[in-house]
């Protein structure tokens, strides 16, 4: 079943303070065209124009640029919605992003190994987001895992989903391995920090 | 006085042209090209690279080079390009999605950054597979010549052999004429 959202939830992020990067809409937007066309754009942007945030994927998304953190919300909660994207497709899209960003690419020379990603992670949440920090906790390479916290951001557990794909695929590439990762605390579940297991 | 919300609007807008015009022409070369980490691991590829060989950006960036080299020739390459800073014409082999094997030969550039060494090298790939098929086809003309040229000189030496025994035997002939006139006269 896709995500769903309340109008009040709507309200809410949108009001959220703080800031993202376009680039995340360009790599929503990538995903959209690659697996469902132009149709499956129109689609997604129809479905914001229902939830009252319209959004033109076309003209609107930049890069470099920053927009309100909950349109990075509600555009996955769109392309859910509009596309029937349940929670492993989220994930599947999550793991996309990073090979199509512009931002992870600024940091891939840091892809060399877990340690230096480890090292880089809270510089590279940043990067993206202006609110929330990523701050890693522990890793072994013996034990191939790493634990990272995510603090200060509370929106809507798709993009937790999203996440968890995202990471994974970050790690992955330093790694060379497949990983897996499981969010073990959330927010959404009344913890006080998201906190994500990437192992491989 | 430009504010600093100026500077930021400005250096915005030149990173998105830079980014354009990078993108632009990493699309436009016709040359398969792709980017790897120093472990090999595939950062980027152009479209020509997915045309050549059949795998798309979702199936080959994040994945190793073996995905589509053979170990032990994509680590020689990169290993070379990381410590000679530029590798030219390296024959070697890729294998498509499709399992179908190309022929290529390699140039690769190792990509440093000031004060972090080597973070990558890029790859190019030039396609063989015409150029070994004409050698291929150049190889049996050449032999089908070779052929020719063989059966030419059997037929030569056949030809002369038996014009040289013509004239002997019309040597002969004449000998004996003349032996049997001067009989005759005697």
């Amino acid at each position: 079943m896709a995500y769903q959202i309340t109008d009040e939830e709507i309200n809410k992020i949108l009001n959220a303070e703080g800031e993202v990067r376009g680039v995340v809409f360009k790599t929503d937007r990538r995903f959209i065209v690659d697996s469902k066309g132009e149709e499956g754009l129109k689609k997604v942007e129809e479905e914001l124009k229902e939830m009252r945030c319209p959004f033109d994927y076309n003209q609107e998304a930049d890069n470099m640029s920053f927009y309100p953190i909950g349109m990075r919300v509600l555009s996955l909660v769109a392309i859910s919605r509009a596309l029937n994207l349940e929670k492993e497709s989220l994930m599947q899209m999550g793991s996309n992003a990073p090979k199509f960003s512009l931002m992870i690419k600024f940091f891939m020379r840091y892809f060399l190994s877990p340690e230096k990603i480890m090292e880089k992670a809270g510089e590279m949440w940043e990067k993206h987001y202006t609110v929330g920090k990523l701050e890693p906790v522990e890793m072994s390479t013996e034990e191939r895992f790493m634990t990272a916290r995510l603090y200060d951001i509370n929106l809507h557990p798709i993009l937790c989903d999203y996440l968890k794909g995202y990471f994974s695929s970050v790690i992955k590439m330093g790694v060379g391995k497949e990983t897996k990762c499981e969010e073990v605390k959330c927010n959404h579940r009344g913890d006080d920090y998201h906190e994500f297991t990437i192992k491989w | 006085m430009v504010n600093d919300d100026g500077k930021i609007k400005t250096l915005t807008e030149d990173i998105s042209l830079l980014e354009t015009y990078i993108q632009d022409l990493f699309s436009f070369t016709p040359l398969p090209l792709c980017f790897v980490n120093p472990k090999g691991m595939v950062l980027e590829v152009n479209p020509a690279f997915v045309k050549a060989t059949g795998y798309d950006e979702y199936d080959v960036v994040g994945e190793n080079l073996t995905l589509f080299m053979e170990e032990k020739n994509a680590k020689e390459i990169l290993e070379k390009t990381i410590k000679e800073g530029l590798v030219e014409r390296e024959k070697t082999k890729i294998k498509k999605k499709d399992e179908r094997v190309l022929p290529v030969t390699v140039f690769a550039k190792s990509r440093k950054i000031k004060g972090e060494g080597v973070n990558g090298a890029f790859l190019s790939f030039f396609d063989l597979t015409e150029v070994e098929e004409k050698e291929k086809k150049v190889k049996e003309s050449n032999e089908k010549l070779r052929e020719k040229v063989e059966e030419l000189e059997k037929i030569n030496k056949l030809t002369i052999g038996r014009e040289l025994k013509m004239i002997e035997l019309k040597e002969e002939i004449n000998k004996l004429k003349k032996k049997l006139k001067r009989n005759k006269e005697g």
